[in-house]
């Protein structure tokens, strides 16, 4: 996979300030939010016709799930990688339903020899489907599911030794769970098998009583800019990008943002 | 077999989180309310976007309206 560069996840809301930054080498598009018989929004199409490559992310995989794979929702991430031109597509390490109820969030799985082969299996089915890599995320939880008897990077580097899984790190997650759970992100990074990293992730949030949220709709911190300054220190980072999905920023504050992870990155 | 055992754990827990009485062995219970928080806001925030395109999301507004009523019973008082 050729590296990204520079991206930031692409939102109607900011399609313009987007639009107005020359070094972007990449744009992330919430698959949810697209229909695969749908043309891509005008906005995009101008970025990709620049040579803005177009990654696809998805939240509804369900890939931790221990229940059966949709593999309805494969197809149509598949489907849509074909229409969009995406390099890679991505998803989480995580169940978002199970018994009939879908949660609407990202929840933990649990970390032992069924979670990882639940997983495995559910990965390997779907890249057999789709066109393009499949990269996998580690999300933020405010709770650790009990029975674990491995941690989260053993649990990566066994995935990633039974699958062609890719990496996509978010250290804004790894930030607010260190936070909350706590536990080192420098020693977490360090047991990740960083040799598959795709791309990173960064967002902003906000420390709500005793607990850090990882809202996407606040300013981006300095501890996952300090990260990812570590991160590129120690290896060439492929791609960063920064994820907005609320209370959006001006286009100076937001550049602002990008500009300290191109910073950071370098 | 294991796949089921698993299967029936989150299928347990995400019971507890949104339908139950609110308590998951092993989870701390202000931790499950933070949990739930967060999903009340996300449902909320998916609301608005689901009323402003009822048409291509009736669905969503459907899910939205669902899970809202499961939280909101479960944190009436009994």
């Amino acid at each position: 996979l050729k590296p990204l560069g520079l991206g930031i996840g692409w939102r109607p809301e900011l399609a313009a300030a987007i639009e107005r930054r020359e070094d972007l080498g990449f744009v992330e598009l919430m698959a949810e939010s697209l229909d695969p018989l749908d043309p891509l929004p005008r906005r995009v199409r101008a970025l990709k016709k620049r040579g803005v490559k177009i990654v696809l992310h998805s939240t509804m995989l369900s890939l931790g799930g221990a229940e059966p794979l949709a593999r309805h929702r494969v197809e149509r991430l598949a489907a849509l990688a074909d229409r969009t031109g995406a390099t890679l597509v991505s998803d989480h390490v995580c169940f978002v339903r199970a018994g009939g109820v879908e949660s609407g969030h990202l929840l933990p799985i649990t970390h032992d020899e069924d979670g990882l082969a639940a997983l495995v299996e559910n990965v390997e089915a779907a890249t057999r489907v789709l066109p393009v890599p499949l990269a996998l995320e580690n999300i933020a939880s405010f709770i650790r599911l009990p029975g674990a008897t491995m941690s989260e990077p053993q649990l990566f580097t066994r995935l990633f030794r039974g699958t062609r899984a890719l990496l996509l790190l978010d250290l804004a997650n790894l930030w607010a769970n260190a936070l909350n759970l706590g536990f080192d992100p420098v020693a977490w990074l360090e047991e990740m098998p960083l040799h598959r990293l795709a791309y990173v992730h960064l967002a902003g949030g906000l420390q709500r009583g005793a607990l850090y949220h990882d809202t996407h709709a606040h300013p981006l911190p300095r501890g996952p800019l300090e990260l990812l300054g570590m991160l590129a220190r120690r290896m060439p980072v492929p791609g960063a990008m920064l994820e907005r999905d609320d209370h959006f920023p001006g286009e100076r504050e937001l550049h602002a943002e990008l500009d300290a992870i191109a910073k950071e990155a370098a | 077999v294991s796949r089921e055992d698993a299967a029936q754990r989150q299928r347990a827990f995400l019971h507890a989180l949104v339908e139950d009485d609110g308590l998951h062995d092993g989870v701390a219970a202000e931790r499950l309310t933070a949990l739930r928080e967060t999903l009340q806001r996300k449902a909320t925030r998916r609301a608005a976007h689901a009323y402003a395109h009822p048409a291509r999301t009736g669905w969503l507004r459907r899910w939205v309206e669902g899970l809202r009523r499961r939280l909101s019973s479960r944190s009436r008082p009994a």
